[in-house]
């Protein structure tokens, strides 16, 4: 039964006639001409014969299609729709977009919104962590031949170790920079051997830096209890203490010295041995004082 | 900043702002939302707070006690009531996103009548971004509607559109994505109601409310004297007695009742049509004039029209949705090519 069922409706396909076959037949029935029936739709002769052949080209957007053939086949009593089905069938075109009937709303509780805005977030700061790393791959070929650099560097350190010389100038060096005081003489055996200079780059700039500075010696003889504090020419804090009748301070470093004396009267000052006058303040007794300006 | 970020959770989306109903178009989505323009409030120790939007609101349209009001925010397709359209937009929108967890800050195109004024379409945009969108752009409503009827603007041939919505009829004709000359008048689908009303009131001396009275358009009304004849039972209050009475109202007497604001749309159409451009007029005697919106479901209106101007009249398919609908696609236009020749501002 099934299988006859569709052979007939295989068969229907094929005997249903055309759309211009339907309407041309209907018009004809009806003894109409092609130019009365455009009058009565107020459309031109050429659109209807148009329709009548199928020849949807000439007209100027699908709409009028198919408003022109509803129109046409409601005057001449051809069924509207199955027409109309017919032509969506054989010449098919964009539908208009099917209403979507969504279920009611749920409204959201605030907190949950807030979790939204915490997730976009977490996705925000993971993303620019991404670009960040990223980036940094994107920089690693510029950043290898300093990584390069330093390892020579730390090869040739690892050289001259073994070299007794050289390790015996190395210690005095690293000393210098904690220590301007002691670090005159060794520097001299480190000129003397430049390529070690050399190599140890960093700890001779420092180390040259302070050579630059001359050495200087103060000393303080007190004659009563007096706060003294020293800074040197790079603002290091050489001696802060109180000191007590009778105490001497002896103190080298780079000038000019900066000076603070709690009670000034009380102290004795020598510049590289000269003796350096102290201009109190008569108020308070107190001195400020910077001494050997170039 | 904000904004932008919940931007990406957002769709774009195409709403036709319209006196009687309000439409929203997704892109990818079609359409989604399709409510009547209705916002419910109730009064309580003199703070206003939304009872109900849309559908549900407009059941209550002339059945609310004293503490809520329904009211329509929308007159004359523009903002009667700024606050209130702005809490009805901002539903809309939240509801179209329901599903989001972010609060949705979408890109949004507003169709707005052609003959708004400036302060007019500033408050639509103000009111829209107050609801949370983004961007804010404005379409002319026929311009939408030909979209939407799948017009193709974007030739250089004239098309006439008659967009005829609940509270005006706009008729544009239309050329190379530009409007070439636009009427508004405000005749509409709500301008029909009132006239079966007073029609009612008059003849059988019984009052109708609104909602009847659209039911009674929608039911039996017909724009053209050869339409079939229809009845409709329809229950009122008498004047008289003042009490419910219940009468049987013809299509004929509907269509006399219609007569003036039908002649007041024909006038329209026949006007714009003699201000047309020669070249463009001839295109339109080709092709034919186009009706979208609700009024283009009113029986036989292409009948009345195509008498009167002598022209072919069709009515676009699913007319309620066109402008909704084209301002999605002028969305996508807009998007593809980069022109804002479709914005007005």
């Amino acid at each position: 039964m099934e299988v006859n069922q569709e052979v007939s409706g295989m068969i229907d396909e094929l005997v249903r006639e055309s759309i211009g076959e339907q309407l041309r037949k209907a018009r004809e029935k009806k003894g109409l001409s092609t130019s009365a029936a455009a009058d009565s739709l107020r459309i031109m002769a050429y659109q209807i014969e148009a329709l009548e052949q199928e020849n949807f080209s000439c007209f100027k957007a699908d709409v009028f299609i198919r408003s022109y053939l509803r129109n046409y086949a409601q005057l001449l009593g051809v069924d509207t729709q199955a027409l109309l089905a017919q032509y969506q069938q054989e010449h098919f075109v964009e539908r208009a977009a099917p209403i979507i009937n969504r279920p009611k709303p749920v409204h959201l509780p605030c907190k949950k919104r807030y979790l939204g805005i915490v997730a976009v977030l977490v996705v925000i700061v993971g993303l620019w962590l991404d670009n960040r790393e990223q980036a940094a791959s994107d920089n690693a070929p510029a950043a290898t031949p300093l990584a390069e650099i330093e390892d020579a560097g730390l090869n040739a350190n690892a050289q001259v170790q073994p070299n007794e010389a050289s390790d015996a100038a190395l210690a005095p060096v690293n000393s210098a920079a904690e220590n301007p005081v002691v670090a005159v003489e060794p520097l001299l055996t480190a000129e003397a051997e430049p390529a070690i200079a050399a190599e140890l780059d960093v700890d001779s700039i420092i180390a040259e830096a302070v050579s630059v500075l001359p050495e200087h010696q103060l000393e303080l003889n007190f004659s009563a209890e007096c706060w003294v504090e020293i800074k040197d020419a790079e603002g290091k804090t050489l001696v802060a203490d109180l000191k007590r009748k009778g105490d001497q301070v002896l103190v080298e470093g780079a000038a000019p010295f900066n000076i603070i004396l709690g009670y000034a009267p009380a102290v004795a000052l020598r510049y590289n041995g000269e003796a350096v006058e102290i201009n109190t303040n008569t108020r308070t007794q107190a001195a400020r004082l910077v001494v050997g300006r170039s | 900043m904000l904004k932008r970020l919940r931007g990406l959770f957002s769709n774009d989306l195409s709403i036709d702002l319209g006196t009687a109903n309000t439409l929203i178009y997704v892109r990818g989505e079609g359409i989604v939302l399709d409510e009547p323009s209705v916002v419910a409030i109730r009064m309580h120790n003199g703070h206003k707070t939304i009872e109900a939007v849309g559908t549900d609101a407009k059941r209550m349209l002339g059945r609310t006690p004293g503490n809520i009001t329904a009211i329509r925010p929308l007159k004359d397709g523009v903002i009667a009531d700024f606050q209130v359209t702005e809490k009805m937009l901002q539903h809309f929108i939240s509801k179209v996103h329901q599903n989001s967890m972010v609060r949705p800050s979408p890109r949004v195109l507003i169709c707005v009548p052609c003959k708004s004024t400036q302060v007019e379409r500033r408050a639509i945009r103000e009111s829209a971004l107050s609801a949370g969108a983004r961007e804010v752009r404005l379409i002319e409503e026929p311009m939408a509607a030909a979209i939407g009827a799948g017009l193709s603007v974007e030739e250089a041939m004239g098309s006439m559109v008659v967009d005829i919505g609940g509270g005006t009829t706009e008729i544009a004709i239309i050329s190379l994505n530009g409007v070439v000359y636009s009427d508004s008048v405000r005749i509409g689908g709500d301008r029909f109601d009132e006239a079966i009303v007073s029609h009612v009131r008059r003849t059988y001396g019984s009052l109708i409310g609104d909602a009847t009275a659209e039911r009674i358009k929608q039911e039996i009304a017909c724009a053209h004297k050869d339409s079939e004849l229809r009845e409709i039972d329809v229950r009122g209050r008498n004047l008289a007695e003042g009490v419910p009475r219940s009468f049987t109202l013809n299509s004929d007497e509907v269509l006399e009742a219609l007569q003036e604001p039908l002649a007041g749309i024909v006038q329209a159409v026949k006007r714009a049509l003699e201000q047309s451009p020669p070249e463009l007029a001839a295109d339109i005697a080709e092709t034919g004039i186009v009706l979208t919106g609700g009024g283009a479901l009113l029986r036989d209106i292409d009948k009345l029209i195509s008498d009167e101007t002598g022209l072919p009249v069709i009515v676009a398919e699913d007319p309620l949705t066109c402008v909704a609908r084209g301002g999605g696609k002028a969305l996508e236009i807009i998007d593809k090519h980069n022109i804002d020749l479709l914005s007005t501002e």
